[in-house]
């Protein structure tokens, strides 16, 4: 299992009932769910957007890890991202684009993570699009 | 000295040997918990189970504590020899499997589940004695328990219960919240022990209601906050026949039941030798069955973490359904229950003589004038897996909820003594031996279950299965499928036969799987 930054880490320990409450709650709707590969994943792209908050903005990881563990747990159950997705495109967004917008992502976690995620859906099923080129934007 | 370390000698172990099986357990936890521990949780026994010292817990009070000599949660691993006994054909079983006195091993399972736990039995068998164990257990020192233990009696206030305001600030103080409270400080304990709680006026027995149901204690105004914690209460009587009748809120909190059973009188020797050589065992209780608190929230996090296979489940399910439905209590189907009748005030009698059109003698719910509240089917839950891990297992077994399950419903589900089932030839000892009826009605329902090939050829366990794929992508022709397949297996359901409890909550979940289909049409026909 890969370990996760202090940060995160941080705050799946304050959490961690509701955070196992909200797994269990989505298990009961969809018996398949995998724990570990959801752990990976909350290791893998939740990890990234904790640690992009701005330093001057560390009360927001809070929000941010809430955010983005409710969305990816969604996005999880659906078969969206984690090792069973078609295609990892919306995590490489929320790894590379969500964090590089820093104090954006601290303020409006929600909006900004529910925003690239339904623009890189709706982007995948629009042919001839080049979503690599979309995805590198902000850099 | 050789006598002193008699009496602390634990079991080694492995006391109950089985291959560990791997925990499907989701906890965030794994991602930044490491082999360290960040607070010093595992102190003396790190690299022991805490299922292996709790079962070393169980055997040290057998052998050494509690003189309890009685097998009577049972496991078989082939078949055992038995004996039939006397005029009346008494059953003795040898078990062949590793089994256990539920006097000792309830209280053992509600320490590690911090539930309720109630002692019954005449006076001088050990009740108390045991719940003080548990309170020993939790790495409290003796006299602490000593004095933390409630002790019920007629003239119990509720400042003897839960703490006086001072003295000084009732004369000064100008605002109710200036008066400070001083809290009585077993309400912060880990174990609670309330010793013949029903000696406690009704009064003061609805402060220890708050306490016991909301984990908080209320005095002027100020809220003292409990923590989490095992209880255990004795009472010589459990039908309230203290001096006070105990408020029935109350007794639905109360978790489990276990007798006090008789003393018998071979183990005479052992008593005699306690005397002689002047030995307490409660003084000398072992250190490596002592549990922190840490290590009771991680056994907690562990039994929780036990699985319960859908075979066992839908036996319980199919059990739990015999016993709520009364066909005529109402004409609205989803009012036709045992809760309807009581609510409504009618006799029971006189809607029970209404029930002619089945067979009372097979109908398991006749035997009863209640249902199971949802409270009681948790704790069902809680404790089959708590036994399950206990006996070294990570999945529970039927077996499990079997021994378990008449400690949790002994007073839960009521029996009706003038059901037919009683008046059959050899059932008569079932009306007063609840723990030997309530095993028998698992077992006759496990029985039913079986003969309806149910674990084979279950439609609304199939129809269920298919809705919790979930809606999503679902076309309007396959919905639509789906309500006629459901309608089609409620006409089967239907057909020529009679209304049990079992085909009755069948009923209601097709309705339910129904509905939300019918929503979800409606749903997409507005997109």
């Amino acid at each position: 299992m890969p370990r996760v930054s202090d940060r995160l880490g941080s705050v799946l320990q304050a959490t961690r009932d509701e955070l196992n409450h909200r797994f269990a709650d989505a298990r009961r709707a969809n018996a398949g769910l995998d724990g570990q590969a959801f752990l990976s994943f909350v290791a893998e792209s939740i990890d990234p957007l904790a640690q992009a908050v701005p330093a001057g903005n560390g009360e927001r990881i809070h929000s941010v890890v809430d955010a983005a563990y409710d969305i990816g747990l969604e996005l999880f159950s659906k078969g969206l991202v984690g090792g069973q997705a078609r295609s990892r495109q919306i995590e490489a967004a929320w790894r590379e684009v969500a964090t590089a917008t820093g104090g954006l992502l601290a303020a409006t976690p929600r909006r900004l993570l529910a925003a690239l995620t339904n623009a890189v859906v709706n982007l995948e099923g629009e042919g001839g699009v080049r979503r690599s080129g979309w995805l590198g934007w902000p850099r | 000295m050789a006598k002193f370390n008699l009496f602390q000698r634990i079991s080694q172990a492995p006391t109950n040997p089985h291959p560990a099986a791997p925990s499907r357990t989701f906890d965030v936890a794994d991602l930044y918990r490491g082999p360290v521990e960040a607070e010093a949780t595992a102190p003396a026994e790190q690299g022991v189970a805490l299922d292996e010292r709790l079962r070393q817990a169980y055997f040290w009070i057998v052998n050494t504590a509690v003189i309890s000599p009685h097998y009577d949660i049972e496991y078989l691993d082939g078949p055992p020899p038995t004996f039939m006994l006397g005029d009346s054909k008494s059953k003795l079983i040898l078990p062949t499997a590793q089994s256990y006195s539920s006097f000792v091993l309830l209280p053992l399972l509600t320490f590690a589940t911090r539930r309720k736990c109630l002692f019954i039995g005449g006076p001088g068998r050990g009740k108390t004695a045991s719940a003080l164990l548990m309170g020993l257990l939790a790495g409290y020192p003796l006299r602490e328990v000593r004095r933390a233990m409630q002790h019920g009696h007629p003239q119990m206030t509720i400042a003897d219960l839960l703490g006086n305001p001072l003295p000084a600030d009732l004369v000064n103080a100008q605002r109710i919240e200036d008066i400070r409270i001083s809290w009585r400080s077993w309400l912060s304990m880990r174990v609670k022990i309330v010793d013949e709680y029903n000696r406690i006026p009704t009064r003061t027995q609805s402060a220890l209601l708050t306490v016991m149901g909301d984990n908080y204690a209320e005095i002027l105004d100020h809220i003292h906050e409990c923590p989490e914690s095992a209880w255990f209460l004795t009472a010589n009587d459990e039908q309230g026949g203290g001096t006070y009748q105990v408020i029935e809120a109350l007794r639905d909190r109360i978790d489990v039941i276990v007798q006090a059973l008789a003393f018998n009188p071979r183990f005479l020797e052992d008593l005699l030798t306690r005397i002689e050589d002047n030995v307490r065992p409660e003084e000398l209780l072992p250190r490596q069955i002592v549990f922190s608190e840490a290590e009771v929230d991680r056994m907690g996090e562990e039994i929780r973490a036990v699985e319960l296979a859908p075979e066992v489940r839908r036996r319980i399910e199919f059990f739990v359904s015999q016993f709520e439905f009364s066909e005529f209590a109402a004409e609205v189907f989803e009012y036709k229950t045992k809760d309807t009748v009581r609510l409504s005030g009618v006799e029971w009698h006189t809607m029970s003589a209404l029930e002619t059109g089945r067979d009372r003698l097979k109908d398991l719910g006749a035997q009863t004038k209640n249902g199971l509240s949802v409270r009681a089917m948790m704790t069902l839950l809680v404790y089959a897996k708590a036994l399950a891990y206990f006996c070294g297992n990570r999945v529970v077994e039927l077996a499990d909820v079997r021994q378990v399950l008449p400690f949790v419903l002994h007073e839960k589900l009521v029996a009706d003594p003038d059901a037919p089932f009683f008046a059959a030839s050899g059932n008569a000892s079932l009306r007063s031996d609840r723990i030997g009826w309530l095993r028998r009605l698992f077992d006759l329902a496990c029985g039913e279950y079986e003969r309806l090939n149910l674990d084979r050829d279950d439609a609304v366990r199939l129809l269920d299965e298919e809705f919790r794929l979930g809606l999503d992508g679902l076309n309007e022709s396959e919905t639509r499928a789906r309500l006629v397949r459901i309608e089609r297996v409620i006409g089967e359901l239907s057909k020529g036969k009679k209304l049990y409890g079992h085909l009755y909550d069948d009923l209601l979940k097709l309705k339910y799987l129904h509905q939300r289909y019918t929503n979800y049409l409606r749903w997409l026909a507005t997109r």
